[in-house]
């Protein structure tokens, strides 16, 4: 007999399949993919906040310092690729071809030609 | 407690600090806690505004196309409902919700298993203890706790690893808390306060010196009977083994004498005649239609003639109410597997209680108090249910 509950033997999942409120599983998942992800920004926020409240308390700097601060031109430099970048990330999906059936057509003809063909 | 008003919808939310201080409850980390509050967030919302829309659209949109709807009717409710999910709004709350409950167990579960081991040790260690658990993995499990897990609780109640395994008990404890914080006490024993004050109203000269409370779960309204009838034997039954762990070592750190049983309620091992008083809190509403009965002829086989039968249960009446909010209440039956959650929006307890041959059976609206001590004010069959956050269904009666 284990002394300790095992984590495979810990549950994380209700029985039965979830739900389908929008009638279509993908959008099922990718709302509760969505407010997942929000409660993780919601999570970090409040890290934020108590990382300002600590070094306030430490006598550092406060929530007011971070407001009132103004980025030079150097740092401004630096972090204007980084914001680019995460934009670039979650945004790319709206220029990008994404009919699903022209795309899975392209790749059947790509593999059956991989397979089979003179490729 | 931090309060703040949030689209109408009074929110509460909590410092780790506002946390019931008994022994077995989980402590939260930061990242923890912020993830918890932020599921207090998302529920009232989804529970406030968005289910405030809902019930109007299926008000406005869907019954002047469905006729006259009969809310006791369950196949009423259920085409109302049907309808009503091909409304927008109507989808968006249930996905909220949905999601909402889902993300609620599993912060719970972060913050429990990451300290599960010293909750087992927690409970290894407990010394001299004032009541006693009674373990019976061998007891079959009812198929309405089989079929489903309740509440969408991974594992649900039943889930038990052996050994010393309280998980399934710590993960419920919390997680009742967090859903009802700011409502249901700080040990979460308002509805045990409210069905002590119902026994003081309706049952004023019952002095029990041996009471049987069914389905105590980890105990949150076991607990105030104590404080009800100082010195009672207080036996309290469940069927799962982890949940019961879990109750035995959270009633010990309080210093409250409680024997906890695994035993099936609907088939109790206990004598005829031996129990002066039964009770039960929020039991019934996750039984069945066959198991409901079963549960209330053990509960007067057991007790002695004259003895009382005291339970609470939630204020879910459907008579009278627009077919709206009787839908996104059936909604808890299909969606958050609460499967029989409807069917007690239109029992008749009266009946049940009569048909299992308790009589001077009375029943009614008793007032939510966290202390049964205190001023009530209403009580009675006829007045309209307030919801739960004011009143709770209360029934009983006596077996002469």
């Amino acid at each position: 007999m284990p002394t300790n509950t095992q984590a495979e033997a810990r549950p994380r999942r209700a029985l039965g399949k979830r739900p389908a409120f929008y009638g279509d599983e993908r959008l099922d998942m990718l709302f509760a993919m969505l407010t997942t992800l929000l409660g993780e920004v919601s999570v970090i926020r409040e890290r934020i906040d108590t990382h300002e409240r600590l070094l306030e308390k430490a006598g550092l700097f406060g929530k007011d310092t971070v407001d009132a601060w103004l980025p030079d031109a150097e740092a401004e430099a630096e972090r204007a690729p980084i914001r680019q970048r995460m934009m670039g990330r979650v945004l790319r999906y709206l220029e990008e071809d994404m009919e699903p059936a022209a795309a899975g057509g392209e790749l059947d003809r790509i593999s059956k030609e991989v397979q089979h063909g003179d490729v | 407690m931090v309060m703040f008003e949030a689209e109408g919808v009074r929110q509460e939310t909590m410092r780790s600090d506002v946390y019931p201080r008994h022994g077995m409850m989980a402590g939260a980390t930061h990242d923890e806690l912020a993830a918890q509050k932020y599921f207090l967030g998302l529920r009232a919302y989804a529970n406030g505004r968005l289910m405030t829309q809902a019930v109007d659209a299926c008000n406005e949109q869907v019954m002047p196309e469905m006729g006259e709807r009969d809310p006791e009717d369950e196949a009423d409710r259920t085409a109302v409902l049907r309808k009503a999910e091909e409304l927008p709004i109507f989808q968006n709350w249930g996905a909220l919700l949905r999601t909402s409950q889902e993300l609620m167990w599993d912060y719970v579960a972060d913050t429990v298993d990451r300290q599960l081991d010293d909750l087992e040790d927690k409970f290894r260690s407990i010394e001299k203890p004032l009541g006693s658990l009674t373990l019976n993995p061998d007891v079959p499990n009812p198929q309405y706790l089989t079929l489903v897990d309740q509440h969408i609780q991974p594992g649900g109640y039943l889930h038990d690893a052996g050994g010393d395994d309280v998980r399934a008990g710590a993960i419920y404890d919390r997680g009742a808390v967090l859903y009802g914080l700011g409502r249901a006490g700080g040990l979460n024993d308002m509805r045990g306060h409210t069905l002590c004050s119902f026994i003081q109203d309706a049952f004023p000269k019952e002095k029990p010196k041996r009471i049987l409370d069914l389905g105590c779960g980890v105990g949150h309204g076991t607990l105030a009977l104590t404080d009800l009838f100082p010195g009672v034997e207080l036996h309290a039954v469940d069927i799962g083994g982890a949940l019961l762990r879990y109750a035995h070592a959270r009633a010990e750190s309080l210093g409250k004498p409680v024997h906890f049983h695994q035993q099936d309620v609907r088939d109790l091992q206990f004598e005829d005649n031996s129990f002066d008083m039964v009770t039960s809190e929020i039991l019934f509403h996750e039984t069945s239609g066959s198991g409901m009965p079963a549960i209330l002829k053990e509960a007067h086989r057991v007790l002695k003639p004259g003895g009382a039968m005291c339970n609470l249960e939630v204020p879910l009446r459907y008579k009278g109410m627009d077919m709206g909010g009787v839908v996104v209440r059936d909604w808890q039956n299909y969606y958050n597997a609460e499967p029989f959650w409807g069917s007690l929006g239109t029992v008749d307890v009266e009946k049940a209680m009569r048909d299992a041959g308790f009589t001077r059976i009375v029943h009614g609206f008793q007032p939510r108090t966290g202390n049964f001590a205190g001023k009530r004010d209403r009580f009675g069959p006829d007045d309209p249910s307030m919801g739960a956050l004011s009143h709770w269904l209360v029934f009983g009666g006596y077996k002469d």
